[in-house]
């Protein structure tokens, strides 16, 4: 399955007054395509810190220590806030606990809806103008490099050439926009007539027909142009003309029939429009803008092939070989800086291993690999690799913490000694103080080290990855898809977010996640909502931008059973029509049940057991995942609740063994000295317990929980037969 | 729970209504009626905004009842005389009406008792004896915004027993100190502020200070809902410990229905202001009869994950269920303990479902 998201030891801490707290503790878990992970823990745990941290909307006083957040390519850790804006909420959204605080009581919620839309479609016109026009120039670079390197006037051909690709694509992007606009309206307009003609039909038209009515008429009107609805158009107008008086007067006296006449001809009208196949207007485009003739009288096949034997003939052919001979080239050259780098790195990485760092030295090296790693960027590949792009900030980064690290490690050791010697003043002078000497908050230096060494293996292993695939590539696919790549831009450049548009779209989501009468709902404020609805709105707002990843940060906590029950649903819901992706933040195990695929448990910045939901609930292995499900009274609970005793670590001084250790009964005394790896139950389910390590005792399940698992059983068992 | 135990707090037609502006009102707490027996656990449930806080408030007299009457050992400590005054009026309006004379007599001793009903009212509800009402304390939903953040928690512990005119600051503090080891804190938090503890400390401080002033009964309102799973057990186990040690009673307000089933001996489901259901918890998780309760049951999240994927929620529409534009419905018995909201139809379907 296609992983969607991947963190790798995370670590993420906060600088406060009292000293560094470390929230996040090398977390590690992947997100597949479609599936809803839960992230389940105490407050505290560092769950909400870590989805924070995949948004990029990490509070001031953060520092992330290492790890990285890999989404489609890109490590968002590393990425600038520029690029964090294409991903923040267009890609990645996020639902939040408390809906009141998290919409503005004093604006509509229309405009809510709406604002970041209207925001996002004026930034999306200006960033594919500047996309769309730098790739052109690089391909026309390019192309003039790989094909006409002495040659003026081959230069100047191909400039031209590219130039025109320039033109005709935004005269067909300008058709199929108009083309698109009266599609959709009579698409939407036969769905609205339908339901209404049903409604008109049994007397009973709903509280809003009116409304809809309207809508119809005005559908109606958009729908006229020429590839949509073309011969009719007289008819369509004189029959839609006036339909809202129509239905007022019908409805006064209570006969519809013949209001239902003529809303089927309508429909009729629209429905065979809207099925009309549609000719291709990339050729067209190209036809009208260099052509100079009228298009011809032919029926809509016809005339494609025409176009097509046209464009072919005239220029895209053409064009196409030189803007694979380009891909190519560029390709190649990437290729040779590569290998180049390859070597660099492989030569550079011993300044990084030696025992002490040396800082001139250091950022020498790093300045020239950097440079080196950058010469190998594609400029003309469509997906950037990332990694070459990251690579020079994260070394830098890394280099920078080391020498902090020097400084206040020194610094942490000194505070440390002197405590030190006044504690053991203390006792030796018979006394017992009631305070303890905190562990000196060293930073480990082989740890940074470490990450600088594996930024470069890394990218060495990326380059060989990438230099043995290299007889596979597919250069003419690649040219199809960078054609389609910069039409995809010129649509972006074209197409504008009216308040219009925007307001239709935000009804239809109001519609989706289960308004009623959201053209009414749509000019109330925050307040006129009761919670669960307002939890609607925040979704619906989540939604907006059409994400691929949807973090739920306890979206249900504020909410009672019977509400939290229907937005779950809701949830799921969109999560199955919109194929999304999903992280569940929850303390409550029930809820984790209904909702989740698999389930990771943190505890004091780490996950201590993750695996299938299944297999978190019935096989169990963390001690505290036991303790978390026994505190939970269910249905048929009547012994005293196993509650978990004592509180969290204070996490500005980690323990030094298990982090649950204190709190556990199961503890053994390695539990207090060293912390327990991952150890692999099955392949889908870890834990991080040294109670499944071949020497432990062998440990059971606490009883309670083996009990409830077998009534549950016995209550399906029931329910099935 | 013994059959014929002593009845603590009695709650009569308890109506809270409140004015939301001119000639509206918002009936928060319509024609409610319960009564909570010496040492048990009363749970009140219902989705947001049904009236069950309310009905905790009206109590322990944070706000003035519109009608109905509380009786708290026997004794009434609230009353509200909106129903008085409808009878009244609307005796005066039939007395219009009447010609016969001994109808006239009759309507005008009616009236003239309803006047007296009024006043005793007034009366009681006014003059109920404070020390009998400081038995009841109530434990609050937020423990952040329930506790004063510039007291010591001492302060906070002691604020009663001072207000109640103790003096001694010696017994004051024993108290106290006694007090915090019985929830579960040590002496040395004594002096600390609320924000310096956990969210299961702080809750747990909030029982302290109901339970220093020695009440009979406690109305917790929801005193778990803010509070992470492990930490809502240690609170629970506290106060089923209380409650065995003192022989407390409490009015448990809550809307997670495991935790309800789990500390509750009877069980009120609310739903708009009205009590749709009241039963034994045991039978009225296994018997539902409500609608609504049938429908809250369904809602319920278990930490099971095949039963979970499989749960389908029964949806609670009051108009497609009922039809009481003529028969007017009503909380009935229908089998021993077992009360439902329901209208003398669904009476008889409800009997005949129970016998068949």
């Amino acid at each position: 399955m296609e992983k969607k998201l991947q963190v790798r030891n995370l670590r993420i801490s906060f600088k406060t007054s009292n000293g560094k707290v470390q929230a996040v503790r090398d977390i590690n878990f992947d997100l597949d395509q479609g599936e809803t992970l839960a992230i389940v823990g105490e407050s505290g745990s560092g769950k909400s810190v870590t989805s924070k941290a995949i948004l990029g909307i990490l509070a001031g006083n953060s520092i992330i220590e290492s790890g990285e957040i890999i989404y489609d390519g890109k490590d968002l850790l590393k990425i600038s806030e520029e690029d964090f804006h294409k991903i923040r909420g267009d890609k990645i959204a996020m639902i939040f606990q408390d809906p009141m605080s998290s919409l503005n009581p004093i604006i509509k919620i229309g405009r809510q809806l709406t604002e970041a839309m209207l925001l996002k479609g004026k930034a999306r016109q200006k960033e594919c103008r500047n996309t769309f026009n730098t790739y052109l120039k690089n391909l026309n670079d390019t192309m003039i490099e790989a094909l006409a390197k002495n040659d003026s006037a081959k230069a100047s051909e191909l400039t031209r050439k590219c130039r025109n690709f320039d033109k005709f694509e935004f005269k067909h992007i300008e058709l199929e926009k108009e083309y698109k606009v009266a599609q959709e309206a009579a698409c939407e307009a036969v769905t609205d007539l339908d339901e209404l003609i049903f409604e008109l039909e049994k007397k009973q038209p709903a509280k809003d027909a009116a409304y809809w009515v309207k809508d119809v008429e005005e559908r109606a009107k958009e729908s006229l142009n020429e590839y949509v609805v073309k011969e009719d158009a007289d008819e369509l107008l004189s029959l839609s003309r006036g339909l809202q008086s129509a239905f007022n007067s019908a409805k006064k006296k209570g006969k519809y029939s013949e209001l239902v006449t003529r809303m089927t001809a309508i429909r009729d009208i629209l429905k065979n429009a809207a099925d009309k196949k549609a000719p291709n207007f990339f050729r067209m485009g190209y036809y009208l803008t260099f052509s100079g003739k009228e298009l011809p009288q032919m029926d809509v096949d016809q005339l494609d092939e025409y176009l097509l034997k046209y464009l072919n003939d005239n220029y895209m052919l053409e064009f196409i070989g030189d803007a694979e001979a380009a891909l190519k080239f560029s390709a190649d050259r990437s290729y040779g800086e590569m290998e180049k780098s390859i070597a660099a790195l492989e030569s550079g990485k011993t300044v990084f291993q030696k025992d002490k760092l040396v800082k001139g030295e250091c950022k020498a090296e790093a300045a020239r690999l950097d440079k080196q790693v950058r010469a190998t960027i594609d400029k003309l590949a469509i997906t950037k690799d990332s990694l070459s792009f990251t690579f020079g900030p994260s070394i830098y980064q890394q280099i920078e913490n080391y020498f902090n690290a020097i400084k206040t490690n020194k610094k942490a050791l000194r505070v440390y000694n002197r405590d030190k010697r006044k504690y053991d003043r203390i006792v030796a002078s018979g006394k017992k103080p009631s305070w303890e000497v905190a562990d000196a908050a060293v930073t480990d230096l082989e740890l940074i080290k470490g990450n600088i060494d594996a930024i470069i293996s890394r990218l060495i292993s990326h380059y060989k990855d990438i230099l043995s695939a290299r007889n596979s590539r597919d250069y003419e696919k690649e040219t199809v898809a960078v054609i389609d790549f910069l039409k995809e831009n010129a649509s972006g450049v074209i197409e504008k977010v009216t308040k219009r548009v925007a307001r239709e779209r935000a009804i239809k989501l109001m519609n989706e996640v289960g308004i009623a009468e959201p053209h009414k709902r749509y000019d109330q404020y925050p307040f006129e909502f009761s919670g669960g609805m307002r939890q609607r709105i925040v979704i619906a707002i989540a939604l907006a931008a059409n994400p691929d990843i949807l973090i739920c940060d306890e979206p249900t906590t504020a909410l009672d059973v019977t509400i939290q029950s229907q937005i779950l649903e809701l949830i799921n819901k969109l999560k199955e029509e919109r194929k999304l992706t999903v992280i569940f933040i929850t303390h409550d195990l029930g809820v984790v049940a209904n909702m989740a695929d698999r389930v990771a448990v943190m505890y004091a910045g780490k996950i201590v057991e993750y695996g299938t939901s299944e297999e978190v609930f019935y096989e169990a292995a963390h001690p505290y995942t036991w303790a978390l499900l026994s505190s939970m009274p269910d249905l048929d609970t009547n012994e005293r609740l196993e509650s978990i005793p004592g509180t969290p670590p204070n996490m500005i001084y980690p323990p030094k063994g298990d982090a649950f250790a204190p709190r556990n009964k199961y503890a053994m005394q390695i539990d207090f000295e060293k912390q327990p790896p991952m150890f692999k139950i099955t392949d889908t389910h870890y834990a991080a317990t040294w109670l499944l390590h071949p020497d432990a005792p062998k440990v059971e399940m606490p009883d309670v929980i083996r009990e409830r698992i077998r009534r549950m059983k016995e209550k399906r068992g029931q329910s099935n037969g | 729970m013994a059959e014929n135990q002593e009845v603590l707090l009695k709650v009569e037609h308890l109506c809270q209504y409140f004015k939301v502006g001119p000639g509206f009102e918002t009936k928060a707490v319509d024609d409610v009626s319960f009564d909570i027996k010496k040492g048990e656990v009363f749970g009140l449930v219902g989705e947001s905004g049904c009236g069950k806080t309310t009905t905790g408030r009206s109590i322990i007299k944070l706000y003035d009842i519109t009608s109905g009457s509380v009786y708290f050992k026997g004794q009434r400590i609230a009353a509200g005389t909106r129903s008085y005054k409808k009878a009244i009026a609307k005796a005066k309006q039939e007395l219009k009406a009447a010609t016969d004379p001994a109808e006239q007599q009759r309507l005008e001793k009616f009236i003239a008792e309803q006047k007296e009903e009024i006043k005793n009212a007034k009366r009681d509800h006014k003059q109920a004896d404070p020390k009998l009402v400081t038995k009841i304390q109530m434990i609050f939903q937020d423990p952040i915004a329930s506790l004063d953040p510039r007291m010591t928690v001492k302060d906070i512990i002691a604020e009663g027993l001072v207000i109640q005119g103790e003096k001694n600051k010696k017994v004051i503090e024993k108290k106290v100190y006694d007090m915090l080891e019985m929830v579960g804190l040590v002496k040395e938090h004594a002096t600390r502020y609320p924000h310096e503890f956990s969210g299961g400390q702080r809750q747990r401080i909030g029982v302290a200070r109901s339970v220093i002033m020695n009440p009979d009964l406690i109305i917790a309102d929801e005193p778990v809902s803010a509070l992470d799973v492990s930490v809502q057990a240690q609170v629970i186990n506290l106060l089923n410990d209380l409650r065995e040690k003192f022989g407390l009673t409490i009015l448990f307000i809550a809307h997670d229905l495991s935790v309800v089933k789990y500390f509750s001996d009877r069980i009120g489901v609310m739903y708009f202001g009205k009590m749709v259901e009241l039963a034994d918890s045991d039978e009225l998780f296994a018997h539902p009869l409500h609608p609504y309760t049938k429908s809250l049951l369904s809602a319920i999240p278990l930490p099971d994950p095949i039963y979970e994927k499989a749960r389908k929620r029964i949806v609670y529409n009051p108009l497609a269920e009922h039809d009481y534009s003529v028969d007017k419905p009503s909380l009935r018995e229908v089998s021993p303990g077992h009360f439902v909201q329901c209208n003398n139809a669904e009476f008889e379907r409800i009997q005949k479902e129970l016998k068949g």
